[in-house]
């Protein structure tokens, strides 16, 4: 029984460290720019599949761990991503009964919200300039979105994670 | 057992709760010294998913390693050596200049030019984020790498230490938004500050009143005011300059000498500490050489 309460936390951790990680890769410029925002996608995709588990306390420790990461300001992804698992958290039930494509639009659209609240922290607090570039991430992410969604769903599936 | 309605808190509380813990964590980053202290301990505890995140790129070298054939490595041995004769016979002359520019120096009782402390780092090659330009290294305070340490590659300055692990640091580019170096343009020495603008190829030549002597193609170097980086190492070239009379103040570009876009191996200088090892090791190889 304990063993039951404890195991799926395993595998969620498993797969958000696998998602920090490929957030991190080293990769070329021009990669860099159409990245997505794996780490993001995969805490999405939590809230919606198990949102008893997942939800903003967990989005706000993988947004300060990517804070660590990637040397930004500490606090600035976090506060980004428990917004934006904020909105899908509350409406995980309509998310549930869209379409993969429904789903992935709306996945591209909290995403652009991510790196603009991302941006305009930054902007407040180091004053840097607007680049379309910021936000690019969201549109390939939308796109992996359809990759991912069934991979993490056959994952979650295969080792009963509840 | 599946609930359909999460326990605990409502959402709009958990939500206020990380908006509250994200202004304070962003207040105390900002606005105070000592956060640096908390982030070396956190990039020390998390400094395992960096090393993890870099297993691919070092596996893809060994295995390009491995794979290069044995022409290729030939011809690179080749044009290495041909490179070390051209260096070393450059050496030569360096190790007389420097011993006639020790003289002159005397001469004029001035303080003597040391050989710094360097030491040899190689990029993490870490994705930094699209805000701020920066690159992990694999050394940190158990190498003795200090905060705000200046970094060269081969061809010029690369940025500057920003904070510290245990094993690995992270360096920020001379290009990131937040960054500036004071410099000196190589031809008439006529100082200025060089800002990044978050482009890294594109630094920005700040505050120079109109009218001073610049030129696309000025080299621009350190120069040692600010008491970070050294005097006189190669750091940017004027790319561009555009004129507006009716502006204040110049608005020039310029373009950073390091190859910063293809980090690999990075030097570490410490200004403060005298070297001996290298200098004398140098030679001895030269003399070697030569008698072969």
């Amino acid at each position: 029984m304990a063993k039951n309460s404890t195991s799926p936390w395993w595998y969620i951790n498993a797969s958000i460290l696998v998602a920090l990680i490929l957030s991190i890769m080293p990769l070329p410029l021009q990669l860099k720019a159409i990245w997505p925002d794996w780490a993001a996608m995969v805490v999405i995709y939590w809230a919606i599949a198990l949102p008893h588990r997942v939800s903003i306390g967990t989005a706000w420790i993988v947004g300060f761990l990517l804070d660590i990461l990637l040397g930004t300001v500490l606090g600035v992804n976090a506060l980004a991503l428990s917004l934006v698992v904020f909105g899908v958290s509350s409406n995980f039930q309509k998310l549930r009964n869209f379409t993969v494509w429904q789903q992935a639009a709306l996945v591209g659209i909290f995403l652009i919200l991510f790196h603009l609240v991302v941006f305009w922290l930054n902007r407040f607090l180091l004053n840097v300039n607007f680049s379309v570039e910021y936000i690019t991430p969201s549109f390939t992410s939308a796109l992996f979105w359809l990759w991912l969604f069934p991979v993490l769903r056959s994952y979650r599936r295969r080792f009963k994670i509840r | 057992m599946n609930p359909i309605f999460g326990s605990g808190p409502s959402l709009p509380l958990r939500f206020s709760l990380a908006f509250v813990i994200s202004f304070i964590t962003i207040t105390y980053d900002v606005y105070t010294d000592s956060s640096q202290q908390i982030r070396s301990y956190l990039n020390t505890l998390v400094s395992p998913v960096i090393y993890l995140a870099n297993l691919p790129q070092q596996a893809l070298d060994t295995t390009a390693k491995y794979a290069a054939s044995k022409q290729s490595l030939l011809d690179e041995n080749k044009t290495l050596r041909e490179l070390q004769l051209m260096q070393n016979e450059k050496l030569q002359r360096y190790n007389m200049l420097m011993s006639e520019n020790a003289k002159l120096r005397a001469l004029l009782q001035t303080n003597l030019r040391i050989e710094v402390k360097k030491s040899v780092a190689e990029i993490m090659a870490v994705a930094s984020n699209p805000f701020s330009q920066n690159v992990m290294i694999d050394k940190g305070s158990s190498h003795n790498v200090y905060e705000s340490q200046p970094v060269l590659d081969d061809l010029g300055v690369v940025g500057q230490v920003v904070n510290v692990a245990n094993t690995t640091s992270r360096v920020i580019l001379i290009t990131d938004q937040t960054h500036s170096i004071p410099i000196r343009i190589a031809r008439n020495d006529v100082r200025a500050i060089l800002s990044g603008t978050g482009d890294i190829n594109k630094m920005a030549l700040i505050n120079l009143p109109q009218g001073t002597d610049v030129k696309v193609g000025d080299t621009l170097i350190t120069s040692g005011l600010g008491e970070i980086f050294p005097d006189g190492h190669p750091v940017a070239k004027v790319t561009n300059i555009y004129p507006d009379e009716s502006q204040p103040f110049m608005n020039i570009l310029a373009q950073p000498i390091a190859r910063l876009d293809r980090l690999k191996h990075v030097l570490l200088l410490w200004p403060n500490e005298q070297d001996d090892s290298p200098q004398v090791k140098v030679e001895t190889k030269g003399d070697s050489n030569g008698e072969k």
